[in-house]
């Protein structure tokens, strides 16, 4: 079953392009996380989904039937936006009733759809404040109290956690996953933290420059990012790069630069050769890439070890507790991040190699930033 | 016992100006300089003073002997305060009947003005239509033309249509407040579009989304329009002199002005008169000051 499907769906204001056309398809029930970069025209994709944005172009469909021509009242959708939005002359209240009031919902039915969501969110003794009076926590349930009492078939959220403390911001977040689980309805989420929509959805779309970059499942969209700027997007510490040439020497394909010899299996697509006692003309042929590989996917060894693909010098380590990040540099570039075990005993100035595990490595192209494959392994 | 001195190392000294809820911009509370804070207390004095000299002056005269007024050298507090010069100045005219025709004239303006202005503010402030903007200034153009050059057309038009001498003679021609226009715009472009948006996809329909969040948010601008709407009605003289004829008609300024007859004046009759004539805006004052006070209230939108 459809919730929500997008077609070609575009914005454009003058002459900036906000969104490119694109498709998108919501299941329904599906809580779906629309990630991306602070501009990228996640505000705007919702807000056409709400009826509150002309589209320039495409389509929107809400269960099954096409609404582009139908106001934002009558698209049974419910929004909270980034600003919360709240009436600041109603109180509380008078803020989850008035789209009952609007809808001509019997006075009963209002109180107790009322009274059901002020209970679930912990509102009771807030009804006849207004929103001036609350903390920043409370208005942000008020607001998903004022969408729940209408019990639409789609929820819009536009970043409602951006404004909270990290603390607040993970009990809501397990709130509203409550809240979908106990409703089942049709949830898209905007958020610009990939914490969040690695955490809350059960697909995540990808947008950067309003184009969709990926959509997929939170694992999906960690382990298989379908370009650069996913990589680097999704994932703290970020993905760590290198700059270099791919091609194969026999036995496999082998990723050259930054001082880093990686030899993979024979997965990918790489044209020239770049077996050591080859000519410069085959190495030119090589395909300019960028390696990346997780901070996880990196272990430190002993400089000079046998299995160290380079060395590097610590420049800083972070110890938060249950792990470490230390930021290594070296010939290859850098700086990378690697998480290590708490234990380890690895201070500043340090020198290590670095090991990384070449089946995680992964190779995009430096031109377009479409990610080849993962080098591979090549015991196998 | 204790009194409050300016000099005084923070603690004691006055602060607020009786403004709930506003700290007065002078420099740090706690930590500011005595001697600056000091100045700007004596400063905001002084300007007090100056505008309220001369409302204390006609205070003052409103109770002297007519010929008192002119003593010399001029005294500033009367003999004995005589009372009955209000009594006597609200006698001398039908002065119950000119309260009343200030009253229907000023509610008419105020009522009038609040509705154009805020309508057509908002049209202005969010609706979307060709030649808003040009639109737009062709009115505020219009806030260079004084008044007085105005004054006769729109009395032959009122005569036109007979209806001088009549409330809706006075009070027709002044519904319409440019400047409340401007206003109104001004602030409703103040008020997040989210907040109509949310209403939108809550179902209210358009007059709906103006009447119920729009403009209960515009309360304090609209408070302010209302305030100046009627003190400009309430102290307009030219206009319901040159429209009203009868001493039915009469309004409370113009009947003032009339202490002031061809052979005499009576001053300490036309202060008292003046007097009374200032309480009405002095409790509208008190009525809507909060609003000026607490200004825009959209603290609590995020
Ligand atoms: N009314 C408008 N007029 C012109 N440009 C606009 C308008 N609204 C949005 N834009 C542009 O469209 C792009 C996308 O805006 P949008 O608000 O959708 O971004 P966003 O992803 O929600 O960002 P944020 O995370 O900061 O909220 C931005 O470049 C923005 O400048
Ligand atoms: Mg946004």
């Amino acid at each position: 079953m459809v919730g929500v499907r997008l077609s070609g769906l575009g914005k454009r204001f003058g002459d900036v392009v906000a969104v490119h056309p694109l498709d998108l398809e919501v299941g329904r029930g599906e809580l779906l996380v629309l990630l991306g970069p602070s501009g990228c025209g996640k505000s705007t994709v919702l807000r056409m989904i709400a009826g509150i944005e002309e589209p320039s172009c495409g389509e929107v469909h809400i269960g099954g039937s096409r609404v582009d021509d139908v106001e934002p009242a009558g698209r049974d959708v419910a929004m909270v936006f980034q600003s919360y939005a709240l009436y600041p002359h109603m109180t509380v209240r008078q803020n989850l009733s008035f789209g009952l009031r609007m809808r001509r919902t019997p006075s009963e039915e209002i109180e107790r759809k009322v009274r059901w969501a002020s209970g679930i969110l912990g509102l009771d003794t807030l009804l006849d404040r207004r929103p001036g009076q609350l903390s920043g926590g409370q208005r942000q349930r008020v607001a998903l109290g004022r969408a729940m009492v209408r019990e639409p078939s789609v929820f819009l959220f536009d970043e409602p956690l951006s404004n909270l403390d990290a603390r607040l911001r993970a009990e809501m977040r397990d709130e509203i996953a409550a809240l979908h689980r106990r409703l089942g309805a049709t949830m898209i989420f905007v958020t610009h933290d990939q914490v969040e929509a690695m955490s809350l959805g059960q697909r995540v779309a990808v947008l950067e420059g309003g184009t969709i970059q990926q959509c997929g499942t939170p694992l999906e969209v960690y382990r298989e990012p379908a370009n650069l700027f996913v990589a680097t997007f999704v994932g703290t510490p970020p993905l760590n790069t290198v700059e270099g040439v791919l091609g194969h020497d026999g036995g496999g394909v082998v990723f050259l630069g930054g001082g880093l010899t990686l030899a993979g299996a024979d997965a990918l697509d790489a044209p020239g050769s770049l077996a050591p006692d080859d000519d410069a003309e085959a190495d030119a042929q090589a395909r300019p890439v960028v390696a990346g590989i997780r901070p996880e996917d990196v272990t430190l060894v002993g400089a000079g070890a046998a299995t160290a693909h380079v060395d590097a010098d610590v420049l800083r380590v972070e110890a938060l507790g249950s792990e470490l990040l230390v930021h290594v540099g070296g010939a290859y570039g850098g700086p990378w991040i690697v998480r290590a075990s708490s234990d380890l005993e690895v201070a500043a100035g340090d020198r290590v190699g670095l090991e990384l595990a070449t089946e995680r490595v992964h190779v995009f192209d430096a031109v377009t930033g479409r990610r080849l494959g993962t080098l591979g392994s090549r015991e196998a | 016992m204790s009194r409050v001195r300016f000099s005084a190392g923070g603690a004691g000294g006055p602060r607020g100006g009786g403004l709930r809820g506003a700290d007065p911009p002078l420099g740090g509370r706690r930590t500011g300089a005595v001697p600056l804070r000091a100045l700007a207390w004596a400063a905001t004095i002084l300007a007090a003073l100056t505008m309220a000299a001369p409302f204390l002056w006609m205070a003052l005269t409103s109770l002297m002997g007519q010929l008192e007024v002119f003593s010399y050298p001029p005294r500033l507090l009367p003999e004995t305060a005589r009372f009955e010069n209000y009594v006597g100045a609200l006698t001398a005219q039908p002065f119950g009947r000119f309260f009343l025709n200030s009253l229907v004239f000023a509610t008419c303006v105020v009522s009038g003005q609040l509705l154009t202005a805020a309508t057509a503010g908002y049209a202005f402030a969010r609706l979307e239509f060709r030649g808003r903007e040009r639109l737009f200034l062709l009115f505020l153009s219009t806030m260079m033309v004084p008044t007085v050059v105005v004054l006769i057309p729109r009395f032959l038009m009122i005569d036109r249509l007979g209806w001088v001498d009549t409330y809706q003679g006075i009070a027709s021609t002044e519904l319409v407040s440019v400047w409340g226009i401007f206003l109104m715009r001004q602030y409703f472009r103040t008020v997040p579009t989210e907040l109509e948006d949310a209403a939108r996809i809550d179902g209210a329909g358009p007059w709906r989304i103006f009447w119920s969040v729009s403009l209960p948010l515009a309360r304090p601008a609209l408070a302010t329009l209302g305030l100046f709407a009627f003190i400009d009605a309430w102290k307009n003289l030219l206009w319901p002199l040159l429209a009203t004829r009868s001493m039915d008609m009469r309004v409370v300024e113009v009947g003032i002005a009339s202490f002031h007859g061809t052979y005499e004046v009576n001053w300490p009759y036309q202060m008292a008169a003046g007097v009374t004539a200032v309480l009405p805006i002095l409790v509208l004052f008190l009525f809507t000051q909060r609003y000026f006070v607490r200004g825009i209230q959209m603290e609590g939108f995020r």
